[in-house]
């Protein structure tokens, strides 16, 4: 497997691609991560928010004017009543979509929908993709084999409904977490839910 | 301590070390859980620990750029961590400077444009001190930071070139740091195009010399990066059927 890491020379097609950079016509690398497919996988690193992204947060206090919502960012994400169907209160969880992004990264949110009771766990941002595999095949594997409700927002706050299985869904995540730079990963998550579940019954 | 009257005899050091050779290092990556990114370092008989938070809400507020995230650097030493007593550790004119530089060591390599209005958080704890503290909490620094996945232009090695018995000599401990009659440079380069990124002399040395001092030091700073990246890749991809073998080497 290739490393990367930062002012790591790159072969020049990859100009113009993200966590690279160019001076003197020559591309670098600016985070440390690996290369899989012609492109930079990060190992580590924040959320970057763009517009469209769906997203979990947690509403931290009510304004007058609407929300401010904890997002995984430095900055609160600001939600609008106008925007928002139903009321919220301090401490519920929302599913949300990024509605914009301002030039100094804060985020306007819009489209909330409240998330009942359940737990939620906060993971780095970049093994989000893995979570959720390649056309939602492990978050659904591990709904089927489970049996609970689980939403993955982007931004890495990941949110577990109460049901009988949850111990078991936050060990297969943190396996995940884990192992996410290794190849192979929902066959492996497969029969290590199978086991889990068998232990318990 | 007595001072011994000849630092080199024969070409080698007090501590057995010819003049090219740097002391063993080795660094660990990702030590610390609640840290975003940390590393600890030994380096002879050094031992430090570097730690970084954020990028995060800047506080205070006022001190937010709305262009650029800023960089904050606490460099301390603990009250055990040199041979003399160190006393009450705490912010003195020593730490405030270092912390200082290495604030300004960070400004020039960190992509601060891609968090507006944040702040970085750099600690570092120098947990037992042999002469050279600065360059070795700057390479810890330096891995911490990738650990924390922000992104940066550059790796950064730092080492110490000095004069001992009139001669150019790396990597400087303790003991030929305080002799007298030398020079001690610590310097700190951009492992990618050899920018020069810290330069401290204190002490003289001719115009000849220079070339020598920076010569070894871009020498030694390849060396100083592939540890560096080394530690890094031990993190992630040392592995045994498939399972992470050793991820966490404190705790």
């Amino acid at each position: 497997m290739d490393t990367v890491y930062p002012g790591l020379q790159l072969d020049k097609s990859m100009y113009g691609q993200p966590y690279t950079y160019s001076e003197n016509g020559k591309v670098y690398s600016n985070v440390f991560g690996m290369l899989r497919n012609d492109k930079i996988v990060p190992l580590q690193g924040q959320y970057d928010p763009k517009r469209g992204d769906i997203i979990i947060g947690v509403v931290n206090e009510e304004k007058f004017s609407g929300y401010s919502v904890y997002i995984n960012l430095p900055s609160e994400g600001s939600l609008s009543s106008r925007d928002s169907r139903e009321e919220l209160e301090t401490g519920d969880v929302i599913e949300c979509e990024v509605d914009y992004v301002n030039e100094i990264k804060q985020v306007s949110l819009t489209n909330p929908k409240k998330l009942g009771f359940g737990s939620v766990m906060i993971i780095p941002p970049v093994k989000v993709p893995r979570v959720i595999g390649k056309q939602m095949s492990m978050i659904n594997l591990i709904k089927e084999k489970t049996g609970c409700d689980i939403r993955m927002g982007k931004n890495g706050i990941l949110w577990i409904n109460d049901c009988k299985n949850k111990p078991i869904v936050i060990k297969t995540i943190n396996k995940i977490l884990r192992e996410a730079q290794f190849s192979g990963l929902t066959s492996r998550i497969g029969e290590f839910l199978d086991k889990e579940i068998k232990n318990k019954e | 301590m007595e001072k011994p009257d000849k630092l080199i005899v024969n070409g080698k050091r007090l501590d057995g070390r010819g003049v090219d050779d740097l002391r063993p290092i080795s660094i660990h990556a990702h030590v610390l859980s609640n840290a975003d990114g940390s590393a600890l370092i030994r380096w002879g008989n050094n031992l430090v620990l570097a730690g970084v938070r954020g990028p995060r809400e800047c506080f205070p507020r006022h001190m937010a750029d709305p262009f650029k995230a800023i960089i904050r650097a606490k460099y301390e030493m603990t009250p055990f961590s040199s041979k003399e007593e160190h006393g009450r550790s705490g912010p003195n004119r020593r730490s405030i400077e270092i912390s200082k530089l290495i604030r300004h060591v960070f400004e020039n390599v960190v992509l601060l444009e891609k968090y507006p209005k944040s702040q970085i958080d750099i600690f570092i704890e120098i947990l037992q001190s042999d002469g050279g503290t600065r360059c070795a909490a700057i390479t810890a620094a330096s891995v911490a930071l990738a650990d924390a996945g922000i992104p940066m232009k550059d790796m950064v090695q730092a080492v110490a070139v000095g004069k001992v018995n009139d001669e150019i000599v790396l990597d400087l401990n303790y003991i030929e740091d305080s002799a007298s009659d030398g020079a001690d440079v610590p310097i700190a380069v951009a492992g990618r195009n050899k920018d020069i990124l810290l330069f401290q002399m204190d002490g003289i040395l001719d115009k000849s010399q220079f070339e020598e001092v920076f010569s070894k030091v871009f020498k030694a700073a390849d060396k100083i990066k592939e540890l560096q990246t080394k530690a890094l890749e031990e993190v992630y991809f040392a592995t045994e059927k498939g399972e992470v073998k050793k991820r966490l080497p404190l705790y």
